[in-house]
């Protein structure tokens, strides 16, 4: 993936591109407001996802977002601020932000945040979650290599939660979204979540229950 | 500040007014009493004129009969050279002689004499009428002596009079409106030495003011002196928190130097790798505190307090569970929410309260929690974030809000967490408690939000 | 209704109120404006003042103002009134002068008369005027006039105390030889009467002494002043003397004398009517007429006497207080004026007259049936 990474502290610039890059992303690293507006403005500036600073040199970091926002609105924006404060979030998100990140923050962290945003706005149709695939054109899930057949219900379910991976989705969400005009009931979808947990078990892939927010697909 | 709004226009407005009302209505009054004065002193002219003239009146030839004396017409015009007449009638009313038709008055009771204004062929005349009879020893018949003049002499004396009312009402206005004005200016001036004094004060100073004045000002500078001293103590707050602050900076930092230095004068690469560690978990720390200390210098900075705008602590609850999951999660902690079906509605910020829950929930996680439920319960609408660590004894737990207090240091927290939480708390009007979790072990830190329910 | 009593009145106090025959006064002066005048006005002047003496006046100020067309119409006193009061008179008056004081008192009391604004009525001396309305424009003493011969005999008269003193000492030789103003047939003899009464209580004494020497009563001023010429009276009393001053220039035997003890000097009074057709012509006139240079005209060139304080030479107020100082007595121009109109007034006085001129010879049979007669 090709990720834009605007951030004027050189030893933390550094830092995350080589981390990126060992996640095997091509990064482009820019220091300074203008430059990346500029960069930003065209509709074919080729980036995949932008990690974004607040606080550049030369121009604010709201107003690169602006630039971008006016011709483009799928490309993922992620912040990263020193401000801290989380209202500073706020604003960001009203002008088209995808997601936020705090400075200071684990390494871990930000990977998985990349990850989880990439995956959203992944424009092929493969989806993997460790060692699960899962292709949307075919409906096809692939489970270490072997195909994995599905009966219909426990195959959008899995679909479902493939798609919002490492999101928690909570059951009244699930029955609205990916069991759409057929009523139903939370313990039917308690039902097929513990088939798919049955049929996953072992795979490095699991279904979580987060306490009050729902079920959320990883891989551990 | 308008020209409009001083007090001393004010005042001397409200006093000037009444004062000018006052004076208009003194020299109204002194006018009619000019013009009764001079009526009075014209009006004897008319007496005598009209006495002259009945004194005259003899019975002859069978009718009355009149020698006029000029002198009792001269009588009748002074300097102001009035017009004068006169005419004589006789028990019947007949005219006998002088001006037929003056105008005589409609008689008063108990009166030989009485006077009115008439307006007679265009010309305004004061009329003096005199009632009379022979004083004869047969013949004892009534007459009547008409008199009048015009009002010229009346109005020039009513003038005169009225002036000199003029001269001393003026004259009184200005010494009142002179006086009126030094009142005030002394009366204010105890105003104008507040103000002086304030103004001349050292901007840092927060001393309290030292000064004479009268009691209601004095009350001004009693209150003024309440909020410099409150004013002292936020700064000596703000201080001794910067002090602490620094010092708490500069701690971790020394150890980074050191530590690293350390590992400079080292070879062995996995000495190397034991140093970057210590530094790496070090300089989280120490960033995260700086992200606190911002926090906190905010939060404590009344003029950037947002508006509280109705929100849904469910909401804010989820987010907050979801920001904090991540990190959760690679500890292996089991972080929850339980939160009722209905929306739980209070006014408040809500990326406060997130950062009031996300500063528990790691607080929560350091201290070793395994499980973490973030709650929200409706009656009365609060925010609870109960764990299974070690939770806190009940005498620190008012000492840990606080900022930089630690109870039994494990070095990783800041010491700013709870306090920034509490910030949150007072700016919510809410009431933060801490108790020991539900199965007596752990803590669990509650949030009421009280009399804001929307 | 008391227009017509006003009339009525007037009518009752005798037809002969100028000093002179109403045949000779009845004439016109006409002064047409100067042809090419940019503003051609009217001015119409009524008065009791006889032509010749009031021609050198009009001359004088239609030399000044020529582009003023002046008529001068010269009335009886009672003529003037009259017209004036009935208001038909065409065209209207815009002066109106007369010597008949009381009258022109009474107008202008009753209001007819319209406030001056010029300055040099503001100057105006106050005892002669009254208001800014009424105008004394002339200052006119009250003569004793004798022919000289007189003087031979029993010596000079030089005032009221003397010829009440020659009247009784020398009672027989001047019987029928004295003439005076009948006062129930002449306006100006009551109002000397009236004033004179008012004046002096020895007065009476001198009534009195002119009905001991049985004094001839006439109605004129000419009528004397002819008797004197013609020697028929030595002495005559109470003559205007304005008239007596130019008769006695053309008879050198005659002496005028004005009384030292007191002298009644008689004023004519000017006003400009309400009612006046040209206000703003009058107005000028008026201001020629106060002005130190028509004042020092009526000195100069009219025995007419000017009031004017800045004049000083012969034929001036203040040169004849010079002369008599406190013994001048201008009839005083006020309300007591009107009191000489009272008509009750007048029958009291007249019959107090008449008791006093026939007392000493036969008792006081009142002569009302003469003067209640228009």
């Amino acid at each position: 993936m090709q990720l834009l990474l605007v951030e004027d502290d050189a030893l933390l610039a550094e830092t995350l591109s080589d981390v990126l890059r060992l996640d095997s992303h091509h990064v482009t690293a820019i220091a300074e407001g203008n430059e990346a507006r500029r960069l930003l403005s065209f509709p074919g500036h080729g980036q995949d996802l932008v990690l974004l600073d607040l606080n550049l040199p030369g121009c604010n970091g709201l107003e690169v977002l602006a630039a971008l926002r006016q011709h483009d609105k799928e490309t993922p924006v992620l912040i990263l601020t020193a401000r801290g404060a989380i209202e500073d979030r706020v604003h960001g998100l009203d002008l088209g932000a995808d997601d936020y990140l705090a400075k200071p923050f684990a390494l871990d962290e930000l990977e998985a945040r990349v990850r989880a945003l990439l995956r959203r706005h992944a424009r092929s149709t493969a989806l993997q979650v460790g060692s699960l695939d899962f292709d949307s054109l075919t409906q096809c899930f692939t489970l270490n290599g072997e195909r994995l057949n599905l009966p219909p219900r426990e195959q959008r379910l899995l679909g479902y939660l493939m798609r919002h991976a490492g999101e928690p989705v909570d059951k009244a969400r699930l029955a609205e979204e990916a069991f759409a005009g057929e009523a139903m009931g939370g313990n039917a979808i308690e039902v097929y979540v513990h088939r798919l947990r049955r049929r996953l078990s072992g795979s490095g892939v699991e279904v979580r229950t987060i306490r009050g927010l729902g079920y959320l697909l990883e891989s551990v | 500040m308008s020209a409009q709004d001083s007090l001393y226009r004010r005042l001397l407005v409200w006093l000037l007014l009444p004062l000018l009302g006052l004076g208009a209505l003194m020299l109204f009054q002194a006018y009619l009493g000019a013009r009764d004065t001079a009526d009075r002193a014209f009006d004897r002219l008319l007496e005598a004129s009209s006495l002259a003239i009945a004194e005259q009146v003899k019975w002859q030839d069978e009718s009355l009969w009149l020698d006029l004396a000029p002198a009792a017409l001269e009588m009748l015009a002074t300097d102001a050279e009035e017009r004068v007449f006169y005419a004589l009638y006789n028990a019947q009313g007949e005219f006998i002689t002088g001006n037929a038709n003056l105008p005589g008055l409609s008689a008063s009771d108990e009166q030989s004499l009485y006077y009115d204004n008439v307006t007679w062929n265009g010309q305004h005349l004061r009329v003096g009428v005199r009632e009379a009879r022979l004083e004869d020893w047969s013949q004892r018949e009534r007459f009547e002596v008409r008199v009048a003049h015009t009002r010229e002499g009346r109005e020039r004396l009513t003038q005169d009079l009225f002036q000199g009312s003029l001269v001393r009402v003026a004259i009184m206005a200005l010494l009142a409106a002179c006086t009126l004005v030094l009142t005030i200016r002394f009366a204010l001036s105890p105003l104008t030495r507040l103000r002086r004094a304030i103004r001349e004060r050292d901007p840092r100073t927060l001393a309290p003011l030292e000064l004479d004045l009268p009691r209601e000002l004095a009350e001004l500078r009693e209150t003024l002196n309440e909020l410099l001293a409150r004013m002292r103590r936020v700064r000596a707050n703000q201080e001794r928190f910067i002090g602490d602050a620094s010092h708490q900076l500069r701690t971790p930092l020394a150890g980074l130097s050191a530590r690293a230095e350390l590992a400079l004068r080292q070879e062995n690469p996995s000495l190397w790798r034991d140093a970057l560690k210590a530094m790496q978990a070090t300089s989280a720390s120490t960033a995260r505190l700086a992200v606190q200390l911002l926090s906190m210098t905010r939060l404590n900075n009344p003029e950037t307090s947002p508006e509280l705008v109705p929100l849904d602590l469910n909401q804010v609850a989820r987010t907050a569970t979801l920001g904090a999951l991540g990190a959760c999660h690679r500890d292996g902690i089991d972080l929850g929410v339980e939160a009722p079906e209905e929306e739980t509605l209070i006014h408040g910020v809500s990326w406060q309260l997130e950062e009031c829950l996300v500063n528990l929930i790691d607080n929560a996680r350091r201290y070793g929690a395994r499980r973490i439920t973030v709650r929200v319960l409706t009656e009365p609408p609060t925010l609870e974030v109960e764990d299974d660590g070690p939770g806190i004894p009940a005498e620190l737990r008012l000492m840990v809000l606080r900022p930089f207090f630690r109870g039994s240091d494990t070095g990783e927290g800041s010491g700013l967490g709870l306090a920034i939480v509490d910030s949150i708390a007072r700016a919510h009007h809410a009431r933060l408690t801490l108790h020991d979790a539900s199965d007596g072990h752990g803590l669990r830190v509650s949030m009421r939000f009280t009399g804001d329910r929307s | 209704m008391m227009l017509r009593l006003l009339l009525a009145l007037s009518v009752m106090l005798g037809l002969e109120l100028s000093p002179l025959h109403a045949a000779q006064a009845a004439q016109l002066l006409h002064y047409p404006a100067q042809q090419g005048t940019v503003d051609n006005s009217q001015l119409d002047i009524s008065g009791a003042v006889d032509t010749p003496l009031i021609a050198p006046v009009l001359e004088d100020f239609h030399r000044l103002n020529p582009d003023i067309a002046l008529t001068y119409r010269n009335l009886t006193t009672l003529e003037v009134y009259r017209t004036f009061i009935d208001g038909n008179e065409n065209p209207q008056s815009d002066v109106v002068m007369s010597s008949a004081m009381p009258w022109q008192y009474q107008l202008a009391n009753n209001g007819y008369a319209r406030p001056l604004e010029l300055d040099n009525a503001e100057r105006w001396p106050t005892w002669a005027r009254w208001r800014q309305e009424l105008f004394g424009i002339t200052f006119e003493p009250v003569v004793i006039v004798y022919r000289k011969a007189l003087a031979d005999h029993y010596g000079k008269i030089n005032s009221h105390a003397e010829l009440l003193s020659l009247l009784e000492r020398e009672r027989e030789a001047l019987r029928g030889r004295v003439v005076t103003y009948d006062p129930a047939r002449s306006g100006a003899g009551y109002t000397y009467a009236v004033e004179e009464a008012r004046l002096s209580p020895r007065y009476w004494e001198l009534v009195a002494a002119l009905g001991g020497v049985e004094a001839d009563l006439v109605g004129t001023t000419q009528e004397m002043l002819d008797g004197l010429a013609e020697g028929r009276y030595l002495i005559g009393y109470n003559l205007l003397g304005s008239y007596a001053h130019g008769f006695a220039e053309e008879h050198p035997e005659l002496e005028i004398v004005i009384p030292s003890d007191y002298a009644l000097v008689m004023q004519r009074l000017a006003f400009l009517p309400r009612s006046a057709d040209n206000p703003e012509a009058a107005r000028r006139f008026f201001d020629y007429l106060l002005s130190e240079h028509g004042q020092r005209v009526i000195s100069e060139q009219t025995p007419l006497g000017a009031v004017h304080p800045a004049l000083e030479g012969p034929g001036s107020a203040s040169a004849l207080r010079a002369q008599l100082g406190e013994a001048l007595r201008p009839i005083r121009l006020g309300p007591g004026l009107l009191a000489t109109l009272d008509k009750l007034k007048r029958e009291a006085l007249l019959a107090r007259w008449n008791r006093e001129f026939h007392r000493p010879s036969t008792p006081a049979d009142t002569p009302l049936s003469e003067e209640t007669a228009p």
